[in-house]
């Protein structure tokens, strides 16, 4: 089983064309834009506190083999409702953004709950069902934001409340939380400011996830994950293990999103979370994960390299082309082509694979009858 | 006696039934809350015209197996193509139309070419593969809208300014070239005769194609592709060949909806097109797997329908606008609910 | 039956923690009002001097205007604190060593806190008074 140096590069190269892909065209884009490595540092340590958290809730579904979970939307939206509701009630600090969380925790099991039943109902369709089961939830979340709230949920706070007396302002002032996690213990090297708890907190979580791989639902989960139809012959109630899967994402990203906006420390209530998935889904695969395999550090060099090519591409095209817009446009299209590359190519080779094997049993076949036809 | 009911209301369809009577009962509040009745019919007759190609266009795809395209940018990119070179080569009224729909469509057939080749190599996630490659289509079209070498004064950018306008107006050029041909106003509500001709005639000629040879070996390839393998259909040709017509049926649907609303939207515009048209076929009774021509109208009636009473009705009684919210639940709902009935309705 | 009681203990504890954070995160506005009194027929007043109120570790100036182009006549300052429980601290801005007097106060949930700093540092007991919480349109 021992394989030669040179094919052990090969299928090193194979396996992480895209990060490699990246890091090559970062090799070029950084020095083009002239930012010191003091400024990228540090906008680095920012971005992965900031981004880390959300994009480790993408891990669990795929563990499932439920692929990249685009309803990490759904629990943005909870995070969210409770960061109104903290806000609302003027609850500030460390205390508030761990409030929120409280809050927005039965949300985001409810809502991943209805999300995992819908994904059930909708196998082998899951990424395209959460996907636009996301855009589906996005009315609803408007419809209780900026009708329900002020009328049948109270909100007092004028600051939030739209002037006609309900619904909620496009845009909440976090200040009252702002980077209330990222402070809570300060650490600065040179100029470079280190948001130490944001970090403890996103440890604690690799720490969960490395221990969940090994408990029985999470056992449970890769042997779904692997073959479902195997999976349930031993015994392994598939749909709920499945359903598990998407609630444990749902929470995470819930408290994700919230990370995220006590550090921005601005929420625009009604497009915070739109993105999310597709960012999120795009710094893991740039990071070297697939539908079927992601690990924690896909998601730490994810969120690297997808936010470095973020600050660059604006002034690397602006000096490549003149226009700064072009890089602005350049890094949406980045994020949406890495997608859609990597889940074709995903789809592809599972594709070419299943057609050998359909190709290698019909050979048998054919062999069988051609011995059959030379015995007689 | 009631369970013939509750069986012909399950071919009907609950969401049809549901969504229908909201509408009905629209149009009878309508009236009692100060809205007008004729101008809403003519409103929703003009929205059929402006929206009905484009949900015609995704119908080849469906039933040649190839699912909802959620990559309808790529035809509508191709449609906004032939919509600013017919600007730039300056030829108004329906000849510049027809140049118009003469440039898209060799760009539509190539992009169709590219795009039905992926499609065939991600069998079984073709939506999610094909939603993500017309959202890259767009933002890469952003970067070629800001750098193609268009010149015509009506498109750029004033004073300075580069690249072509987020939105360039068609008055000067094709403005209602179809909706004006032959309209007449009958007892307050206004028919765009010509606009409905041309879906008529687009709607003929698909007709015409799924009776052809092609067309009915690319529904045998929809419905069993193994069966229609085995009869000597190739498969891969029959998606491919759906996919391009869906791209230059997308291309000309665009264009109408451009020369009756009258503007180019380019840039973020288009990003998010796919998604109403698909909800409209879902609405009109289609499947993941399956549609007709039939689905089609009924479904651009229907979900054009709700998309001009609700707002004009709902925001007279509760006085605030909830339509865009209501379009985005029951557009992105419908989908939803139709990527969940797939599995079952195969048993 | 033992799983179902941790599970309802556990969400026991995240309420009463949840309730907790509520209780010593809320924000409570201060007011401290240092215009002029009248207790007894006797006038009490600040003066012109600085004064540096300490409330918890936050240190507020107060003085009364002295340029007589100033119009503004004002005599609040409003502050933000959290939590039920705090300390009030007074001293002169020239004299920080020697504190003129030293109290605690507490607020409850729904309450806004009121200080009258006259009545404060002339060693009076009502200095001090609540409001509820109400939002002006």
């Amino acid at each position: 089983m021992s394989m030669s140096n040179s094919e052990k590069v090969k299928k090193f190269l194979i396996n992480n064309t895209v990060p490699i892909l990246f890091v090559v065209l970062l090799f070029f884009a950084i020095p083009l834009s002239g930012f010191s490595p003091e400024y990228l540092a540090n906008e680095m340590i920012t971005r992965l506190g900031r981004n880390s958290f959300l994009v480790l809730a993408l891990l669990i579904p795929v563990m499932a083999g439920m692929g990249m979970n685009f309803g990490i939307v759904l629990g943005a939206m909870a995070g969210e409702i409770g960061l109104i509701f903290i806000t609302d009630w003027g609850v500030v600090g460390i205390n508030g953004v761990f409030l929120a969380m409280i809050i927005s925790t039965p949300i985001a099991i409810i809502l991943g709950f209805v999300a995992g039943l819908i994904l059930n109902a909708a196998k082998g369709r899951e990424m395209v069902t959460g996907f636009m089961l996301g855009f589906f939830m996005n009315g609803v979340y408007q419809l209780f934001v900026l009708y329900g709230m002020g009328n049948i949920i109270p909100i007092n706070n004028p600051k939030i409340l739209l002037p006609r007396g309900y619904g909620i302002r496009n845009a909440i002032d976090l200040v009252n939380i702002r980077q209330a996690f990222d402070s809570f213990i300060k650490l600065k090297i040179g100029d470079i400011s280190i948001p130490v708890f944001s970090f403890i907190i996103i440890a604690i979580l690799c720490i969960f996830i490395v221990w969940f791989r090994k408990t029985k639902l999470g056992q449970d989960m890769r042997a779904v994950g692997q073959d479902n139809d195997i999976a349930a012959a031993s015994g392994i109630a598939v749909k709920r293990t499945r359903i598990l899967s998407i609630v444990i994402s749902t929470v995470l990203a819930c408290y994700g999103q919230i990370i995220f906006l006590q550090n921005i420390g601005t929420m625009n209530t009604y497009n915070s979370h739109e993105q999310v998935g597709t960012f999120a889904v795009a710094a893991i695969l740039i990071g070297g994960a697939s539908v079927a395999k992601a690990n924690i550090s896909n998601v730490f060099i994810g969120v690297v390299l997808f936010h470095m090519t973020f600050i660059v591409s604006p002034r690397a095209g602006k000096e490549l082309v003149g226009q700064a817009q072009i890089g602005e446009h350049f890094r949406v299209f980045v994020s949406y082509a890495v997608i859609a590359i990597s889940l074709a190519l995903y789809a592809w080779r599972r594709q070419a694979a299943k057609n050998r094997e359909i190709k290698a049993v019909l050979d048998e076949q054919n062999e069988a009858i051609e011995n059959r036809g030379g015995s007689q | 006696m009631k369970n013939s009911i509750i069986e012909s209301i399950e071919k009907i369809g609950w969401p049809r039934i549901i969504i229908g009577l909201f509408l009905a009962s629209m149009f009878v509040i309508a009236p009692f809350v100060g809205v007008s009745v004729g101008t809403s019919i003519s409103d929703v007759l003009v929205r059929f015209t402006f929206n009905g190609v484009l949900v015609l266009s995704l119908l080849p795809m469906v039933k040649s197996g190839c699912g909802l395209n959620f990559g309808l940018q790529l035809g509508i990119i191709s449609g906004l193509l032939g919509a600013v070179t017919s600007i730039e080569i300056g030829i108004t009224g329906f000849l510049g139309f027809l140049i118009a729909i003469g440039v898209s469509i060799p760009f539509a057939i190539l992009f169709g070419i590219i795009y039905g080749l992926l499609l065939n190599r991600v069998k079984g996630d073709e939506m999610v593969v094909a939603t993500y490659v017309g959202f890259s289509v767009v933002s890469f079209m952003n970067m070629m809208w800001l750098l193609l070498p268009y010149k015509s004064p009506d498109m750029i950018w004033g004073y300075g300014g580069t690249g072509l306008r987020t939105t360039i107006s068609v008055e000067k050029y094709w403005f209602h070239v179809l909706n004006d041909f032959l309209s007449f106003e009958i007892g307050g509500v206004y028919v765009p005769t010509g606009g409905f001709l041309f879906f008529a005639l687009m709607c003929l000629i698909v007709w015409i194609f799924f009776k052809s040879k092609t067309g009915t070996a690319m529904t045998a390839t929809g419905s069993n592709p193994v069966y229609a393998s085995s009869s000597g259909v190739n498969v891969n040709k029959m998606r491919l060949v759906s996919v391009i017509i869906s791209s230059i049926i997308a291309a000309i649907g665009i264009l109408v909806y451009e020369q009756g609303f009258g503007f180019i939207q380019l840039y973020m515009a288009p990003l998010y097109m796919a998604f109403p048209a698909i909800a409209a076929l879902l609405l009109g009774g289609a499947s993941v797997g399956k549609a007709t021509i039939a689905n089609v109208i009924i479904g651009t009636f229907l979900f054009q329908g709700i998309l001009t009473m609700t707002p004009s009705v709902i925001n007279n009684i509760i006085k605030s606008d909830m339509s865009e919210t209501i379009r985005i639940i029951v557009s992105n709902g419908m989908i939803v609910y139709a990527l969940t009935r797939r599995k079952k309705a195969r048993g | 039956m033992k799983k179902w009681i941790i599970k309802i203990s556990f969400v026991a504890v995240i309420v009463v923690l949840g309730v907790l954070l509520f209780f010593f995160g809320r924000q409570h506005e201060i007011i401290i009002e240092y215009g002029d009194i009248k207790i007894n027929e006797t006038e009490y007043s600040i003066g012109e001097e600085l004064y540096i109120v300490k409330i918890d570790s936050e240190k507020i100036e107060i003085q009364n205007k002295t340029s007589k182009f100033s119009r503004s006549t004002s005599t609040l300052k409003t502050s933000k604190i959290v939590g039920p429980n705090h300390s009030i601290e007074v001293y002169k801005n020239d004299s920080p060593g020697e504190t003129i007097r030293k109290d605690n106060f507490s607020v409850e949930i729904n309450n806004n806190a009121k200080i009258n700093l006259v009545s404060f540092i002339n060693g009076f007991d009502d200095w001090y008074s609540q409001k509820k919480i109400v939002y002006d349109e």
